[in-house]
């Protein structure tokens, strides 16, 4: 037997699903009177900002099928003609979805894609802004999706860089010193490296967020040791 | 023959009951007024009806004549009962006329009217009744053709006259019916007289008192305009003030007067009229009906009544007491009365009294009105509106209070709401750094439970009774100790994080696995070998050079050097002493079994420069311990202090519930000992008696760490203990720029502590919350 859909029961189901919408915000706003931890109500936070975002186009579509199942022939070629006339704003929607559920896409981190690289600013509906050198730039999530992305966790993310030393024989000792040294990125390993025919030492060393190369130079150099950021 | 006599006895009682109502509408001739009509109809119309029930039930047997049948069954029943209907609603006519006559509705005139008018109709009815008898008499003797027609009709129809029967018989019930209401009718009618002279009295005792204070006030007015005695006035003002003393509570003894009189009421059911012969019946529970009544429309004006009187009463009482005083002080002053003001006083009060009496005035006239015309059966029986409550004036009151009821709750819902909303935001708006301050005091704070904490936080608790093994990682330690026995070459690398037991594991299995033949070496102190005792610096090359030197082959004695880092000084770095222990264990360990214990962190950071852990045999983890090891521990400690344990609600907490927790707490330290015994601590308050409370605090250290100081923590966290000069050493040129800054604020938070030589660390409380924080940002 077939469901029999009614008007009302599109409006029952437009009230319902509201009806869950409203209470999922909130939930969101009422977190911090639900839990005590700071760490547990982020996290919630996030999985449940995550949970409106995939509801929200459950509950458009459930609508527009409900809408469709009250007189199939009819709203069905509406429906279809929607489909096709708005086609690429939805994917670009879905896939704004699965973009912004992304753990690794928030507000402010540093994306590139394509030709374009800069900060995150704001999430619409079919594209992401992001904060070029230039200005603002809007960019479809479809283009994302087919360019794929890279987030930048830091700006001054620890690049390795080469030093140059002066002093040939103190490989072992330059190494025990920067054990010592905080400012050192050991997940990157320093190594020394001497080139053919070269008067150098050059050293390659990833430096911790926040640490400058003068201070490592001037810290070698207190222990005697002559060091350059460019060779010369 | 037998049906011949039965016609002719037949014949003789229809004649006797045609000479009976021959005499019963002579004798009606004779009635001259209501009240013998009435009781003519009550007695005289009975027996009339029973007369007629016996012909009738005479003729209903299936013997009788037909054409008798048809004569005083069929046709003479059907007139009889228009006869009796109008006889019974005369009789209603006429009760109505006395219930109106009770009540004074009615004039002596429209009575007279009505008796002849109701005597007239029914002398009029029965004369044409009388007259049908006779003509179908006559018609039934001798229209033989038409007698025929009835024998064949009869013989198919069933007698109606059953039915007949019981009309009438309910005819006279209602009469009866009628004529018991009406007494019950005119009981009322006495109590709602009485309730007609409560309110009559009500309001002639308020005119009463007004026009009492209005001629007292007229007294004194013109005692005082003619300057007269201030003694007499005095005294006159004394007993009008003593009078006003004693007011009765009025409107309790009013609604008691008024309750006790409708108590007296009681339900009517009160014929008020015929429709097609059948009986209207209003049914209605005086007594609820005259409570509302009372309630809604009597009372509130009562009140208001009430209201002005105390008003003015105590206007007055005010006026006489100013007057009594400046008539004493002038008395006392020997001065001439001054009674200009207190006249102008008295003739405000006057305006007063004129208004308050034109106002009560009103409400008088209003309360009679209604009493008068509105509490009366008369307009009950006439099918008036007998006293209703307006549905506006009930609603009015109802409904406001449900209104404002609902308005009320969601009032006070919306502030619920608005004020948990509020809360939430606040909550958000603390930062990190608030909250881990708040943490950090939290756990630092120090009650009267020192003793008690002490019993967990003491590191290497005196003796090895509070110790508890930990039987995964010894098992692990006696197989590896078998195997260096049989020759093989062993040494052990005990890790873990901070606080996590690794000095007691060494300690303890140490001396359980080795007993006396252990050697402890600590930077600059003393250590023994073999009996030897020598002295060490922070040079572990020479340290182990000694031990090498000494090391009588038989004893083969174990090398406990617990927390590697803190081997370092200016002269000997740390690597220098690593590199000295890793040559060491490479030629020694089959003659010395090596163990040696550093944090986790110190030994990534070593395994960065050295291959540092590949140089151990084996590596003992005493990070996480077993629940049950940690809760155990919890329990020995808890135990020792003879305490206890209650919950919030100041209840025993059971030791099954005491388990439940502290395997609560050891997942929040993630199974690392040491710490999970620090947290008992926070969350434990010793009481003044022998109990313990534990209270769950939900204060937790968030990241709020700047980059610089993610530096130095990092540093602290690998070498245990750092120092101002060493990060200066370290940072070089931007010390002065960020890192003196941030070691300040890493102090005044107090993730920092100083100790005794002036270097510093991280405090303990917080340690392994550092750790987390800071190994997550610098891998990530």
């Amino acid at each position: 037997m077939e469901a029999n859909i009614t008007w009302f029961n599109l409006f029952k189901i437009v009230v319902i699903l509201l009806i869950i919408y409203i209470f999922l915000i909130l939930v969101l706003r009422f977190l911090p009177q639900v839990f005590k931890r700071k760490s547990v109500i982020n996290k919630m936070t996030i999985l449940l900002n995550k949970v409106i975002e995939i509801y929200k186009p459950f509950a458009i579509l459930l609508v527009l099928l409900t809408f469709v199942s009250i007189n199939y022939k009819v709203h069905g070629v509406l429906f279809l003609l929607f489909l096709i006339v708005t086609f690429s704003h939805i994917k670009r929607y879905l896939y704004g979805v699965l973009f912004k559920i992304n753990p690794l896409v928030n507000i402010g981190s540093n994306i590139s894609t394509g030709e374009f690289k800069g900060d995150i600013s704001k999430f619409l509906f079919f594209g992401v802004i992001i904060n070029e050198d230039i200005g603002k730039r809007f960019i479809n999530y479809s283009h994302i999706d087919d360019q794929g992305f890279s987030i930048n966790q830091n700006d001054n993310a620890s690049v390795r860089r080469t030093l140059y030393i002066y002093d040939h024989d103190k490989s072992t000792s330059i190494l025990d010193l920067l054990f010592e040294n905080p400012n050192v990125d050991f997940n990157n390993k320093p190594i020394i490296t001497k080139g053919p025919n070269e008067k150098t030492l050059q050293l390659q060393i990833a430096l911790e967020t926040g640490a400058t190369m003068e201070s490592l130079i001037a810290y070698l150099q207190q222990h005697n040791i002559k060091s350059s950021a460019t060779k010369n | 023959m037998d049906s011949e006599t039965t016609i002719d006895t037949q014949k003789d009682t229809l004649t006797a009951f045609q000479d009976h109502l021959t005499s019963y509408i002579n004798r009606l001739n004779t009635v001259s007024n209501r009240l013998e009509l009435k009781s003519y109809i009550g007695f005289e119309f009975k027996t009339l009806i029973g007369r007629f029930i016996a012909i009738g039930n005479e003729t209903s047997h299936t013997s009788s004549n037909p054409q008798d049948i048809h004569l005083v069954n069929y046709i003479l029943s059907e007139d009889f009962k228009i006869v009796s209907l109008l006889h019974r609603d005369v009789f209603l006519e006429l009760n109505k006329v006395s219930i109106s006559k009770q009540e004074n509705q009615l004039s002596q005139d429209q009575i007279v009217k009505h008796f002849e008018k109701s005597k007239a109709i029914l002398e009029k009815k029965l004369e044409a009744f009388n007259t049908l008898i006779f003509s179908e008499k006559n018609k039934a003797s001798n229209d033989t053709v038409f007698n025929k027609k009835i024998t064949q009709k009869i013989s198919l129809q069933e007698n109606p006259w059953d039915i007949y029967r019981s009309q009438y018989g309910t005819i006279i019930n209602q009469i009866k019916a009628i004529d018991k209401q009406k007494v019950l009718a005119f009981e009322s009618i006495v109590t709602f007289n009485k309730l007609k002279q409560v309110v009559t009295d009500l309001t002639t005792g308020h005119s009463a008192l007004v026009d009492k204070i209005s001629d007292s006030e007229n007294y004194i007015l013109e005692n005082a305009k003619e300057n007269g005695d201030i003694d007499k006035l005095l005294s006159s003002v004394d007993e009008q003030l003593a009078q006003q003393s004693h007011i009765e509570n009025k409107r309790n003894s009013f609604s008691e007067i008024v309750n006790n009189h409708i108590n007296q009421l009681q339900k009517i059911e009160m014929p008020v009229g015929a429709v097609k012969g059948l009986l209207t019946i209003r049914d209605i529970d005086l007594k609820k009906r005259t409570q509302k009544w009372f309630d809604y429309q009597i009372l509130p004006e009562f009140m208001d009544l009430i209201g002005l009187e105390t008003n003015l009463v105590n206007k007055y009482s005010l006026n006489l007491l100013n007057l009594k005083n400046s008539l004493q002080h002038s008395k006392e002053k020997h001065e001439d009365a001054k009674f200009d003001s207190i006249l102008n006083t008295l003739s405000n009060l006057k305006a007063d009294i004129k208004a308050i009496k034109s106002r009560s005035e009103i409400i008088t006239k209003s309360l009679a009105d209604k009493v008068n015309n509105e509490l009366l059966l008369t307009n009950l029986i006439l099918g008036k509106h007998f006293l209703d409550v307006t549905l506006n004036s009930s609603l009015n009151i109802e409904s406001n209070t449900l209104i404002k009821k609902i308005k009320k709750n969601v009032r006070a819902g919306t502030s619920y709401f608005n004020s948990q909303y509020k809360k939430s935001l606040h909550y958000e708006a603390l930062s990190n750094m608030e909250l881990a301050t708040q943490c950090i005091a939290h756990r630092m704070f120090q009650d009267e439970s020192t003793h008690y904490d002490s019993l967990f936080l003491n590191k290497k608790f005196i003796g090895d009774l509070f110790l508890v093994p930990r039987k995964n990682q010894e098992d692990k330690l006696k197989r590896i100790v078998g195997h260096w026995h049989q020759g093989f070459n062993k040494s052990v690398l005990v890790t873990g994080d901070r606080l996590s037991g690794r000095s007691t594991f060494l300690d303890y299995s140490a001396k359980k696995l080795f007993g006396k033949d252990n050697v402890n070496l600590k930077p600059n102190s003393d250590a023994t070998i073999d009996g030897r005792k020598f002295k060490t610096t922070n040079d572990l090359k020479e340290a182990l050079q000694y031990v090498k030197n000494n090391n009588i082959e038989s004893t083969r004695p174990v090398i406990i050097i617990d927390d590697l880092e803190l081997w370092r000084d200016s002269k000997y770095s740390l690597l220098y002493n690593i590199r000295a222990l890793i040559n060491f264990i490479e030629t020694e360990s089959d003659d010395a079994f090596v163990m040696a214990s550093a944090t986790n962190i110190m030994v990534n950071h070593l395994n960065n420069r050295l291959s540092f852990s590949n140089s151990f045999s084996h590596i003992i983890n005493v990070n996480a311990a077993d629940e049950n090891e940690i809760t155990d521990a919890i329990l020995l400690r808890h135990g020792a202090a003879h305490r206890r344990l209650i919950s919030e609600n100041l209840k025993v907490i059971s030791e099954n519930k005491i388990r439940v927790l502290t395997h609560k707490l050891s997942k929040q330290s993630s199974y690392n000992l040491g710490n999970t015994l620090q947290s008992w601590t926070y969350n434990t308050f010793v009481q003044d008696n022998e109990y313990v409370l534990f209270k769950d605090s939900y204060y937790e250290f968030l990241d709020f760490f700047t980059t610089p100081e993610v530096i130095i923590l990092k540093q602290a966290l690998v070498f245990t203990s750092i120092s101002e000069y060493g990060i200066k050493n370290v940072t070089t040129t931007s010390f002065d720029t960020e890192f003196k800054s941030a070691l300040r604020r890493l102090m005044n938070v107090k993730v920092l502590l100083r100790d005794l030589n002036g270097s510093l660390y991280i405090n303990p409380v917080v340690v392994n919350d550092v750790t987390r924080i800071i190994t997550n940002k610098i891998n990530s």
